[in-house]
């Protein structure tokens, strides 16, 4: 938190966190469909979400395939959701 | 094979530190629960900037025109005055200080894309997911959702915009007694109902 810790750090912590997350071990370890995870946030956690949005979607990541092991059930989602608000950030 | 976000939703999100005389930052200035000045005490504070520049950042001087690094490629994707329809401008006039206090020169993450999402070219956005992008009336940051719902879509985004014209930043979060209200609650349903149909 401010004022030892300020930008990018949380922008990295955020974008280390959607990588683990998005990475095939997990996807599979959680049956996560990865079809269908969002990235999401109020406020500060808005700027985050639509930081990773940019950052995530113009870099490749590297991740081995994924296709065969999920048994994630179609109606399960995963919300990835970021509930950091500049509150939290900076008081 | 790379996984991607399938989409992303954003509530009342800030998105960029270089206008702060956006008609939603003018006509909400006093409206709680953030404040403009508040707003930009956090942005000082998050991008790691003296809080004494607070004067100066509030009549828009650390993005005057003659601070060349912030081009105008960048302006552009915050021009409130392009970007947002008649309904929001109002007879808002945008402030511009041709001859600034160059008070943004030292600040590394001022025109960081990564702290200010509005500052992206074209071409990152039309990289971007599918989005859901919601706004209230009386919020400062409005415009920042509002203006950045409009670059998606011109992108080639598809975008979800749902403007709450009764709703208030932080409403989202109020939503359980004693302090419930309806339109965060609305917020809520429409956030989740969405998610349900579009993730």
């Amino acid at each position: 938190m401010y004022p030892d810790v300020h930008f990018p750090e949380p922008y990295l912590d955020s974008l280390a966190a959607a990588k683990h997350f998005l990475s095939p071990e997990i996807l599979a370890r959680y049956a996560i469909d990865p079809e269908r995870v969002a990235v999401s946030g109020d406020s500060s956690g808005g700027n985050l979400a639509a930081a990773l949005a940019q950052e995530v979607h113009t870099e490749a990541i590297s991740c081995r395939d994924v296709g065969e092991n999920t048994e994630a059930n179609p109606e399960d989602y995963v919300l990835f959701v970021f509930f950091s608000r500049f509150q939290q950030m900076t008081l | 094979m790379s996984v991607k976000f399938s989409t992303q939703a954003l509530i009342y999100p800030a998105l960029q530190a270089l206008d702060f005389n956006t008609p939603s930052y003018l006509q909400n200035q006093q409206v709680p629960i953030l404040f403009r000045d508040v707003m930009i005490r956090f942005w000082l504070q998050y991008l790691n900037a003296d809080l004494s520049l607070e004067s100066q950042w509030i009549v828009n001087n650390h993005s005057s025109v003659d601070f060349s690094d912030f081009t105008p490629e960048m302006r552009a994707g915050l021009d409130w005055t392009v970007l947002l329809s008649e309904k929001y401008k109002k007879s808002y006039k945008p402030v511009v200080v041709d001859k600034g206090s160059k008070a943004g020169k030292e600040i590394p993450g001022l025109l960081d894309a990564r702290a200010s999402p509005l500052l992206a070219a074209p071409e990152t956005l039309a990289k971007c997911p599918r989005a859901y992008i919601a706004t209230c009336e009386f919020d400062v940051l409005r415009d920042d959702g509002l203006m950045y719902a409009r670059r998606l879509q011109d992108a080639g985004i598809t975008v979800t915009s749902v403007h709450y014209e009764d709703g208030f930043h932080g409403c989202f979060s109020l939503i359980t007694w004693p302090f419930d209200f309806d339109v965060g609650r609305r917020v809520a349903r429409d956030y989740i109902d969405w998610l349900k149909n579009n993730l």
